[in-house]
């Protein structure tokens, strides 16, 4: 039997891999596959609790996580694909000009 | 067995993990995040979670990653574009985070260490357990079917607003 | 304690007029005017035939004192405090309705006449519909508060219609005016509303024992009477709240020193004139201290008050009518004049002979505007009488009709006027609770002003109607126009009518027969409706005693009693219940009499010396005192506009709004300002400076929990 902090632990090395993805990375698009690491990462807590607990609603909410990540994809592509356009760059460091 | 059969994946997905964030390419940082999200998917099957084991595969690895590697080579940024480096000291800054987040984790974990828990799928072996689709659909469409529409409300909404903020102006 | 009774058809007396008032509203801007006419007076004449219908359904009832309730909801309920939209039907009330549904049935009448081929015309009936809703809320009302609503409402509809050429400044200026001058009232109103619930914890007026309140009459019946000095106003008994409540009444009916409105109110269209500003509305200061007869009847310092201010007003304005060349100038202070006398009935105590005047007044003002109206139709909207004269050739209905008007203001006998003046007269003559002096002053100021009333009536009648024509051609009225004569300017109204494009010119012509058969109408109320109310003097003495005061009779259960107790007091004849008055030791027949015959004397005399001097001088040029209204307007403007308007400019708006307010307000923004500019150095544009910022955040969260 495979104790659930085991899960619970890779789930928390994930999402720790998936932070500093973030922080190293300056490719937008990088940076977008970082944070679905990151999400990823929750979803396996969650359906690990769900499952040792004989709850649903966590593999519920993971299917809700799912969706959500889904629209973040689709809108946050369009956004990037938006900024490409405008400034031929990939890199978050050179769009900042919302700033003070 | 289970336990070997778990640290296996483990490291598969921490490998492919880390091969996400070390790789220059996005598009080889792409595929190697398909890696982690089946090796993911094998571990819910190990925790009798079919139904989003398969949904893991069929809309993220399906689709999703897909959506990415379409933007990346539909993009095709050129490699000899110059690599600035700005703001490099920030990058560093991950080090004492990362530590400081693990070992919170683990300070977390370890009251969890000692503990026996017999998982609820050890018990319940029937086909309506937890984490069969029979289970999944039926809270869905019983007691969490508000939250269930209001997800595709959100998807339609996020279907238009890409489809606004893609679009070249007098397309 | 009579017994209540139910009426549920007394909604539909209020509601039809807000039926159509919604109906026109709403929709009458895309409907023709004969189908706006149609809804306007049927919706009206459904309030008339109800009110008739109630009131012969249930007049013994109400002759002997029993209320009939229709309690529809319960409008507030807080704590204590509980007001009902609910309606009450007694015998002031019954009466209050008839009049009122009738006269304004056949203005409605007439002003579908009136105002034909006007852009407004749905606007206008709109608006008469729902003062017809507000002015009949206010009679039925069953509570202090409801008929504050009602009170408010015909404030509103007044100033809509005072304000109805709106295109015109001096409309806009007349009606804000108007609205001005009644807040103040209504200020001493409320307040003293606030005071009576303070004391009596109801503002209802009657018990009801099916909803299980008790009225404020009853408290206010239970307690002793103020003392009758002057410091009794001030203490915050009875008589303050008599007073404040006829502070109210000040600004509603016209009063010194809040009447200065009603002449500029003038500028509303006739019948708007007729209904509001002479028959019903003005009234309502007269019901209402009727309808609180119990607690003025217990408060002597406030009845004196009311009495002096009713003698005051009846002689001041009826000097100014003297002295007036627009024709419906010289009504309006007519009306005032005529609540004076209304106020000075109350005052001494005679509430049913100042009810009495009310309602022959309603007829003969209502006549007497609505006759102008026809006028200045038929002259081609003048308004000024020095262009009239000798209108009787062209337009007979009117003048014939305006005449029973005139005779019935001026106070002879067998026209309506008579015996509800005399009334008063005699009331006031033999009044008891204040000095006996007082009541021969009193009496004199209303003998004068019935002799001056009967002049400048017997003036208008003449200049207007008789001698010489002095209708100037189309080029002499260009002329006149730019004369710069402020009571002519005042109160033109643009072009309305038909005739708009012949507007010059033209002989004067008589008006429609929608506009005649009104006034044909109230010409026969104004002659007999005298008869419902003859005094008891008079009656002895022509018949015997064999007719009674109707009138006083009905009206009788509604209206308490200087010193209540007397009811036990010698009752001569079984079948009349006199008031209370009349039962005491100032009785007396010959007197009473005598008082008849000198005022019929004084009548007479005024009409006389009206035809003598007027006849030969139509034109005589009154006293420039008087012509200028004793210059009250410019007074006010000194004393009080000027001064608030001084103040608010350079204390208000210069210190207190520009430094302190502004300064605070701009204050606030700078502080805003400065706080912002010190934390947009946090947002640095880099995406992953943010990252850092949620992942330590979060580090710190985690850890907290952890600790």
């Amino acid at each position: 039997m495979i104790p659930l902090w085991w899960y619970l632990g890779l789930s928390s090395l994930l999402f720790t891999i998936g932070a500093v993805g973030v922080f190293i990375k300056r490719n937008a698009i990088t940076i977008f596959l970082c944070i679905e690491l990151m999400l990823n990462a929750v979803n396996l807590s969650l359906v690990a609790m769900s499952s040792y607990f004989g709850d649903i609603g966590g593999q519920l909410f993971v299917f809700i996580v799912m969706t959500v990540a889904a629209a973040e994809a689709a809108v946050g592509l369009a956004i990037i694909i938006s900024i490409f356009r405008n400034r031929e760059s990939l890199n978050v460091d050179e769009a900042d000009t919302l700033r003070f | 067995m289970e336990k070997v059969l778990f640290i296996v994946l483990a490291v598969l997905a921490i490998g492919t993990a880390l091969n996400v964030i070390f790789q220059r390419n996005p598009l080889y940082s792409a595929l190697s995040l398909i890696g982690t999200l089946a090796s993911l998917s094998a571990l819910y099957l190990t925790l009798h979670a079919q139904f989003i084991a398969a949904i893991q595969i069929v809309v993220y690895a399906g689709a999703i990653m897909v959506l990415f590697l379409f933007v990346i080579m539909l993009l095709n940024v050129p490699k000899t574009q110059p690599v600035v480096e700005k703001h490099k000291a920030l990058g560093f800054l991950a080090i004492p985070f990362a530590g400081a987040m693990i070992a919170e984790a683990f300070y977390v974990l370890k009251t969890l260490a000692d503990k026996k828990i017999t998982p609820a799928f050890a018990i319940d072996t029937t086909d309506r357990a937890v984490g069969t689709t029979w289970s999944v659909g039926y809270s869905l469409f019983t007691q969490y079917l508000l939250p269930f529409e209001v997800t595709s409300v959100l998807i339609l909404m996020a279907v238009v607003g890409a489809m606004v903020l893609a679009r070249r102006e007098g397309d | 304690m009579n017994a209540a009774h139910n009426e549920t058809l007394l909604a539909i007396i209020i509601l039809a007029p807000l039926a159509g008032a919604a109906i026109l509203g709403l929709f009458g801007k895309r409907m023709s005017e004969r189908l706006i006419g149609l809804i306007a007076c049927s919706t009206v004449a459904i309030s008339a035939i109800i009110s008739f219908y109630v009131f012969f359904k249930h007049r013994v009832e109400l002759r002997d004192g029993a209320k009939f309730f229709d309690y529809l909801f319960t409008w507030i309920q807080v704590g204590n405090f509980r007001a009902d939209f609910a309606l009450v039907l007694d015998s002031l009330s019954a009466i209050y309705i008839l009049f009122v549904t009738f006269v304004a049935f056949w203005i409605h009448v007439f002003a579908t006449g009136y105002m034909r081929g006007d852009k407004g015309y749905w606007r206008f009936f709109a608006y008469l519909n729902l003062f017809m809703f507000s002015m009949l809320t206010l009679v039925l009302a069953d509570n202090f508060l409801l008929m504050f609503v009602g009170w408010e409402g015909v404030g509103l509809c007044s100033y809509l219609l005072i304000g109805y050429y709106f295109n015109e400044g001096y409309a806009n200026d007349a009606a804000k005016k108007a609205f001005v001058v009644n807040r103040i009232g209504d200020f001493g109103f409320a307040i003293g509303l606030m005071l009576l619930f303070w004391h009596s914890g109801s503002i209802f007026y009657f018990n009801d024992p099916a909803r299980g309140i008790s009225g404020a009459f009853n408290w206010a019946m239970n307690q002793a009477a103020d003392p009758f000095t002057a410091s009794a106003i001030f203490a915050g008994g009875l008589t303050t709240i008599a007073v404040l409540m006829f502070v109210g009444a000040t600004g509603k009916s016209a009063q010194i020193p809040l009447y200065v409105w009603l002449p500029d109110a003038m500028a509303g269209p006739t019948p708007v004139s007729a209904l509001i500003h002479a028959a019903t509305m003005v009234t309502a200061g007269v019901y209402m201290v009727s309808r609180a007869s119990s607690i003025y009847t217990k408060a002597p310092t406030a009845m004196f008050i009311v009495a002096i201010v009713g003698a005051a007003t009846a002689l001041f304005a009826a000097t100014i009518g003297l002295g007036q060349w627009d024709i419906k100038k010289v009504l309006a202070y007519s009306t005032i004049s005529q609540l004076g006398y209304m106020f000075l009935a109350c005052g001494v105590g005679a509430f049913t002979a100042g009810i009495f005047h009310v309602f022959t007044h309603a007829f003969f003002k209502a006549l007497l505007f609505l006759g102008s109206g026809s006028v200045i139709l038929g002259v081609h909207h003048e308004q000024d009488m020095r262009r009239m004269g000798g209108l009787k050739k062209y337009m007979p209905i009117t003048f014939w009709t305006m005449w029973a008007g005139w005779l019935a203001i001026s106070g002879i006998p067998i026209f309506a006027g008579f015996f509800s003046k005399d009334e008063i007269l005699y009331r006031t003559f033999i009044a008891q609770g204040i000095p006996d002096v007082w009541a021969k002053v009193l009496w004199v100021v209303g003998a004068i002003t019935a002799l001056m009333t009967a002049i400048y009536m017997t003036r208008l009648m003449v200049v207007t109607f008789l001698g010489k024509e002095r209708i100037p051609t189309a080029h002499e009225e260009a002329h006149a126009h730019a004369h710069p004569d402020e009571s002519h300017q005042a109160v033109t109204p643009p072009g309305v009518g038909p005739d708009e494009h012949e507007h010059h010119g033209g002989p004067p012509r008589e008006s429609p027969r929608v506009m005649t058969v009104p006034l044909i109408v109230l010409a026969i109320g104004a002659v007999f409706a005298g008869f419902l109310g003859i005094p008891k003097g008079l009656s002895d003495v022509l018949t015997g005693g064999k007719v009674p005061n109707y009138f006083e009779r009905f009206l009788e259960p509604s209206i308490a009693h200087v010193g209540a107790a007397p009811h036990a007091a010698a009752e001569t004849a079984p079948a009349a219940t006199e008031s209370a008055e009349h039962s005491g030791a100032a009785e007396s027949p010959t007197k009473e009499l005598l008082l008849t015959l000198l005022s019929i004397a004084i009548a007479v005399g005024g009409i006389g010396i009206g035809l003598a001097w007027f006849k030969r001088n139509p034109l005589w040029q009154p006293p420039r005192l008087l012509e200028q209204k004793y210059h009250v307007d410019e007074a006010y403007d000194a004393a009080i506009v000027q001064p608030i308007k001084v103040g608010s400019t350079n204390v208000l708006w210069r210190i207190i709004d520009q430094q302190y307010i502004d300064g605070f307000v701009n204050g606030m923004g700078t502080f805003a300002k400065i706080i912002g500019g010190l934390l947009r150095f946090l947002q640095t544009g880099l995406a992953r400076s943010y990252v850092a910022i949620v992942v330590l955040g979060a580090l710190v969260l985690i850890y907290y929990f952890i600790r």
